[in-house]
């Protein structure tokens, strides 16, 4: 039996759809560009997500040293990568030399563990705040963003 | 230097600058470097699941590509494998890493601090 080969044509007036090398080029261009700007937004987004999801698990921390007795001073925050973020708390040199202030590690090791995800890490670490504290060499350590509820404290 | 011979050679550099006094930021540092021999020394060789033996540290950070700081992937081992002693360890860890920050003046009972932190590492960290 005879059948009918099946092709696809092109409109007849096929000249209107022909692309010159100027056309794909400015599509691949285009099509670069829009791409770039969808990753970037993506990636500050997720960097802004983050650095949310960072302030909530520091205020976790936070409350939970005040309800131990534990007045921090400051926290501060840097940006390893977009998915990895560290948290340096600060409290008194009293605070820091407390037998059980090291319990507070428990703490931060299990929220630690629990927030975390492909895209999602966070370090929390202490330190005392003595008065040669050093703010510029923090900041230029990467902690230069400082957590605002506990500079309105202030 | 085997682990532990490190590790005992840095705890009594830690003893000696106590007795001394007056280089409190060394003492802590001493204990920390102390630490991390004990625990590498009691954690490796590893099996982790049914992954292949680890003989020591750097085997694990080599083969594992973590893309973490080697410290941070120490703090993860001690927590997981020496839970006992982990709290004591990211103390010093801090005390020694951050003191930076304060221009290492260590206010009065830190090295007694960082030493006690030391031993109770210690009493985890039992093998030979």
């Amino acid at each position: 039996m005879h059948s009918e080969v099946v092709s696809w044509n092109l409109p007849h007036d096929n000249e209107a759809h022909t692309y010159s090398v100027n056309h794909v080029i400015h599509a691949y261009t285009k099509g670069i560009n829009d791409g770039m700007e969808k990753n970037e937004k993506l990636f500050l987004k997720q960097l802004d997500d983050n650095k949310k999801t960072a302030g909530n698990d520091t205020t976790k921390v936070i409350e939970y040293l005040k309800s131990r007795g534990i007045n921090p001073i400051s926290a501060h925050l840097r940006i390893e990568s977009v998915y990895a973020l560290d948290v340096l708390i600060t409290v008194s040199d009293e605070d820091f030399l407390k037998d059980s202030f090291s319990e507070n590690y428990t703490f931060v090791n299990h929220l630690q563990q629990i927030g975390k995800t492909d895209f999602y890490s966070i370090t929390f670490n202490f330190i005392n705040q003595s008065k040669e504290f050093n703010k510029e060499l923090l900041s230029s350590d990467g902690y230069f963003l400082s957590f605002s509820p506990l500079e309105k404290s202030k | 230097m085997p682990g532990r011979a490190h590790a005992d050679r840095n705890e009594k550099l830690c003893d000696l600058l106590l007795e001394k006094g007056g280089f409190d930021d060394w003492v802590v540092t001493a204990a920390f470097y102390a630490a991390i021999h004990l625990v590498d020394h009691q954690i490796f060789p590893l099996t982790v699941g049914v992954e292949p033996i680890f003989a020591n540290f750097n085997q694990y950070c080599n083969r594992k590509i973590t893309g973490m700081a080697p410290h941070k992937v120490r703090r993860h081992l001690v927590t997981v494998h020496l839970s006992a002693c982990a709290d004591a360890f990211d103390w010093l860890y801090d005390a020694c890493q951050n003191s930076r920050y304060n221009n290492y003046q260590v206010p009065t009972g830190f090295a007694a601090q960082a030493k006690k932190k030391l031993t109770e590492i210690k009493k985890v960290c039992t093998k030979a």
